[in-house]
């Protein structure tokens, strides 16, 4: 009998149940439980599920296909800030556009032979790889807005998504 | 023990009547929400359709618009496209028919407000089209205006919403309105 039981012990049935269930199926169930409780909190309050770039707007910073992690919680102490990739959505969640600000609220945005200009001022901007030639006449932004684009100015600009969004709009700053 | 599992029961029956209430009568929201899936499937292309299927499909579609309805799209990069009635919608699809041979509607994300009587709604959605003759899919928001009309929920006017308020035109950049 106890030969029996040993011969069971190292069965494949026994691996599989302890692969599958752990030598513990209680406690299995209760660290199941908890990864489940902390993935719900995680991705309901913390981050956004992982994002999948399409498209070459923010090429070279994020290449198209690669997958990446947005927080939402990032702006819970201050506001977003000049520099920062942010999410920014549109009806909802399930498809968003990945920009950088670039222009805060209450300040004035152009293009003049590629250079962008905050200000009056130009803006040192080492994210850009490409040189443009793209010109926008000045923009000035209100309290609750945001100029954003994207980091690939090889584009042409009628090809490239960039503009004003508001501050309800963005939903996290991209963390990886 | 007993008292627990008895409760555990009637939670369960509970929560699956009310399954089955709202499944064999669903409220406006959903009713549109179920309309407008059923408008993204008419409304896309498949690439195995016959002509047959295509011009039911066609005429389906029609079917999901009010005699007076009103689309403007200004799509990204500034140009705008209008439609009215329910004719130019139907010469509409038979040129996309003509032209594609592939092309996927999707609706995401519908925010559905209806209106205190309960005749009217508007939704909010994300439209994601994928079509045979681009790599990339094409994304915009749109809001619909929907009435009942004869038990049925009719689409009245379609309009483009801006994410980012910016507008090219021809090139050239304009303010924003």
């Amino acid at each position: 009998m106890h030969m029996q039981s040993e011969q069971d012990k190292h069965g494949l049935v026994w691996w599989l149940r302890t692969i599958l269930i752990g030598r513990n199926p209680r406690r299995t169930l209760i660290r199941i439980g908890v990864l489940v409780v902390a993935a719900f909190v995680l991705f309901k309050f913390v981050l956004l599920p992982p994002v999948r770039i399409t498209g070459p707007s923010m090429s070279p910073t994020l290449r198209e296909g690669s997958i990446h992690l947005v927080s939402r919680v990032a702006y819970l102490r201050h506001p977003p800030r000049r520099g920062d990739v942010v999410s920014i959505r549109l009806a909802g969640n399930s498809i968003m556009y990945m920009k950088r600000i670039v222009g805060e609220p209450g300040e004035t945005v152009e293009f003049v032979n590629g250079r962008l200009l905050v200000n009056g001022k130009v803006l040192e901007e080492p994210y850009v790889k490409s040189p443009s030639r793209w010109n926008m006449p000045p923009e000035t932004l209100g309290p609750d807005e945001y100029f954003v684009v994207g980091d690939n100015r090889a584009m042409h600009i009628d090809d490239h998504y960039l503009g004003v969004a508001t501050r309800d709009r963005i939903v996290g700053k991209l963390l990886l | 023990m007993k008292i627990v599992v008895r409760l555990v029961l009637l939670l369960v029956l509970v929560g699956l009547g009310y399954w089955l209430y709202t499944f064999f009568f669903p409220g406006p929201e959903r009713v549109i929400r179920q309309r407008l899936a059923k408008l993204a499937q008419a409304a896309s292309i498949r690439p195995d359709q016959g002509l047959l299927s295509r011009g039911a499909a066609i005429q389906e579609l029609a079917g999901y618009f009010d005699s007076e309805i009103e689309i403007t799209v200004n799509w990204r990069g500034g140009s705008q496209h209008s439609l009215a009635g329910r004719d130019e919608i139907i010469e509409t699809a038979k040129l996309a028919h003509a032209r594609f041979k592939h092309l996927k509607i999707e609706f995401l994300d519908l925010n559905v407000t209806l209106a205190p009587d309960k005749q009217s709604a508007i939704v909010h959605l994300t439209a994601k089209v994928t079509s045979s003759d681009q790599s990339d899919f094409q994304v915009q928001e749109l809001k619909f205006h929907l009435k009942k009309a004869n038990g049925d929920w009719l689409i009245f006017r379609i309009e483009t919403i801006r994410t980012l308020s910016h507008l090219l035109v021809d090139g050239a950049l304009v303010a924003r309105a």
